[in-house]
């Protein structure tokens, strides 16, 4: 009787603790992050590999905008794509690249965990993949969608090159052990994440530098504020702000200018699950 | 006696009207195929092309007198070809290029892109929509910039543009801008009334002096706007909720929209409301000065109708072929694409 009370205790708990699985697609396997470099403008979400792949709805939404390239009006990058709005009102999905044909015209909603459609290539696009995007309605912001969507990730940021700029000279903090830099040069980091079952290199969420100890710069890549038609990181960094030299994982970080003398550098990068890689070092400035 | 004088009055009259009164033969004006050829017929450029069709792999000209005047297909599945009567692009799925060709097929500039063009019905004009989908240039058919690049913060659902290149641009947020040639935007519009906010689709009089913008789910609304006071002249619900680009074209003073299974309008000078049923869902809609041609597409069949600006059905056909690329020549006759080929049908009597 005792244990049969501790099965039915048990199996309540389950129940009422089981967490519903959240999931966009079959198999996810990221391939590029949020504000990633492209050409001119940030990526605006997520990339998941997944040929043939089905895609599914993360809440109760309604349809508010869907292409399937009709054939005389505009042809989208997106390529075929589809805008879902939840019931509260408070979040719009766009998932884009889909397979011609997959989207289901007379269907106007959809219920949380629905499929909706089948990655593709369609758009702007060099393989099957789904672009998936979310916007915090209220709050007008474009968010990290890896805030809703849980992935393991055991593997430390890499820090490829910490360079600097001065007179259109560029020199390797990493390659050269002379610490000794002129006033207003420019700091850059090279840098990447990986994530435990992908073989993309993908942005960090975050890139924090500290001048002897006081953080001086920091980006993260949690929101894409819409100010002024334009989309923002930490509400005053631009596209061409971070991405100042027009390159993949290239990360502007800050002008030099600070008063001769020697100051303790540090650079920290963190991915979402918080793992962590720094670069500490002295650096005498000079005039 | 009497008999002879009946007989005869009788013949008076026969006579009469069989000789000075002809037989009316009753005639009834219907359209029907006067020419048609084949697309992959040996084109001639000697001749002045009068009509055109395209789709994303192939696009070709023609004289409707003298048959094909310059032909392109694309056999790389990674290129793509945009097209009006003026000009067509090539463009790359992936590429960083667009090449501007005439409609003769002279190369008039390549230029480096990150988007895709898209063509405003007849425009010598074309937009490069950047690969996000939230931002456009605005080039000649020379291939330099008139605006160079307007970024938004939401995807562009529908873009027109008016004669004095003034662009309409509405976003996916429910916000609808006028944006000139010099990149100002001068009159800005949202809707917020519907429980879903979306503008989807827009439209431009030729002569830039009003504008209308279909928006909003649950309900959808179409406004229409004086341009020359920045003033709305009608706000009205419609019976649907659209959820793609739907057709919204301004003509003789009424503004055409997508119903539900139908073509409506609003008559801006009487106020009244009208519509011309079809079947399915609308592909393509061309006017002239009294006629409207429709195209629409439902469960795999294609339909096709002429009406007269007074709702008179002038001709009705259903196909389960690919028809496409509808365009009035004159006042009595157009053309369209049946498979591979191009049909003119032409409005006149038969018995």
């Amino acid at each position: 009787m005792k244990k049969l009370l501790i099965m039915i205790f048990l199996i309540t708990c389950l129940t009422f603790f089981a967490v519903d699985e959240i999931k966009i697609i079959d198999n996810l396997i990221i391939t590029s992050t949020f504000s990633d470099f492209r050409n001119d403008h940030f990526h605006t979400g997520i990339d998941v590999s997944g040929k043939d792949q089905n895609l599914y709805t993360l809440n109760d939404c309604e349809v508010v905008f869907y292409n399937n390239t009709r054939k005389k009006s505009i042809r989208y990058g997106n390529g075929n794509f589809i805008v879902l709005e939840s019931k509260d009102h408070n979040f719009r999905y766009n998932y884009s690249h889909l397979k011609d044909y997959t989207i289901n015209k007379y269907i106007t909603n959809y219920k949380k965990g629905d499929m909706i459609g089948t990655a593709g290539n369609s758009g702007y696009s060099s393989g099957d993949h789904l672009h998936f995007e979310i916007e915090l309605l209220k709050e007008g912001k474009l968010v990290n969608p890896l805030k809703y969507i849980p992935v393991k990730d055991t593997i430390k940021p890499t820090i490829k090159d910490i360079y600097i700029i001065n007179d259109s000279e560029k020199t390797s903090l990493l390659q050269f052990k002379n610490y000794q830099i002129k006033k207003n040069s420019r700091l850059f980091i090279q840098c990447y994440d990986k994530i435990d079952n992908s073989k993309y290199e993908m942005v960090p969420y975050k890139i924090s530098l500290f001048i002897d100890g006081e953080e001086k710069t920091t980006i993260c890549f949690d929101y894409l504020n819409k100010i002024n038609q334009n989309f923002y990181v930490n509400d005053d960094l631009k596209f061409e702000d971070i991405y100042a030299n027009m390159a993949d994982f290239d990360f502007f970080l800050t002008n030099l200018n600070l008063i001769p003398g020697v100051c303790g550098l540090k650079i920290q990068i963190s991915d979402f699950n918080g793992n962590k890689e720094e670069f500490k070092r002295p650096i005498k400035i000079t005039l | 006696m009497k008999k002879y004088l009946l007989f005869i009055f009788f013949l008076i009259i026969a006579s009469f009207y069989i000789f000075l009164i002809p037989v009316k033969i009753y005639k009834n004006k219907i359209f029907y195929i006067d020419k048609a050829f084949d697309i992959n017929s040996k084109a001639d450029a000697n001749f002045t092309s009068s009509g055109y069709f395209y789709s994303e792999y192939e696009c070709g000209y023609f004289s409707i007198d003298h048959g094909m005047t310059f032909l392109k297909k694309i056999m790389d599945e990674n290129k793509y070809i945009y097209a009006n009567s003026v000009f067509f692009t090539e463009y790359g799925k992936t590429g960083n290029y667009i090449d501007i060709y005439s409609n003769n097929g002279y190369l008039l500039k390549k230029i480096e892109s990150y988007g895709y063009p898209f063509i405003p019905d007849e425009s010598s004009n074309f937009f490069v929509i950047k690969s996000n989908s939230m931002g456009y240039s605005l080039l000649s058919i020379s291939g330099d910039y008139i605006v160079k690049e307007k970024n938004f913060t939401s995807l562009i659902t529908s873009l027109n543009i008016d004669k004095s290149l003034n662009t309409l641009a509405s976003t996916i947020d429910g916000k609808s801008y006028l944006i000139d040639r010099k990149g100002k935007t001068i009159f800005e519009t949202e809707n917020r009334d519907s429980e879903y906010i979306i503008a989807k689709s827009n439209a431009i009089n030729t002569d830039g002096d009003k504008l209308a913008i279909c928006s909003g789910i649950n309900p959808e609304y179409i406004e229409i706007y004086n341009l020359k006071k920045f003033t709305s002249i009608v706000k009205f619900k419609t019976d649907t909720n659209h959820r793609y680009q739907s057709f919204l074209k301004f003509f003789n003073n009424r503004l055409y929209y997508e119903g539900k299974d139908s073509l409506n309008y609003y008559d801006i000078k009487k106020h009244k409301f009208g519509s011309f049923p079809v079947r399915g869902l609308i592909e393509e809609v061309k006017f002239n000065k009294d006629k409207i041609l429709i195209s629409s597409a439902e469960k795999g069949y294609k339909y096709m109708y002429v009406f007269s600006e007074k709702n008179n059905i002038l001709c009705y056909k259903e196909f389960s072929d690919n028809i496409s690329d509808f365009n009035f020549i004159d006042e009595d006759s157009f053309y369209f694409k049946l498979n591979q080929h191009i049909l003119k049908m032409v409005y006149g009597y038969t018995t």
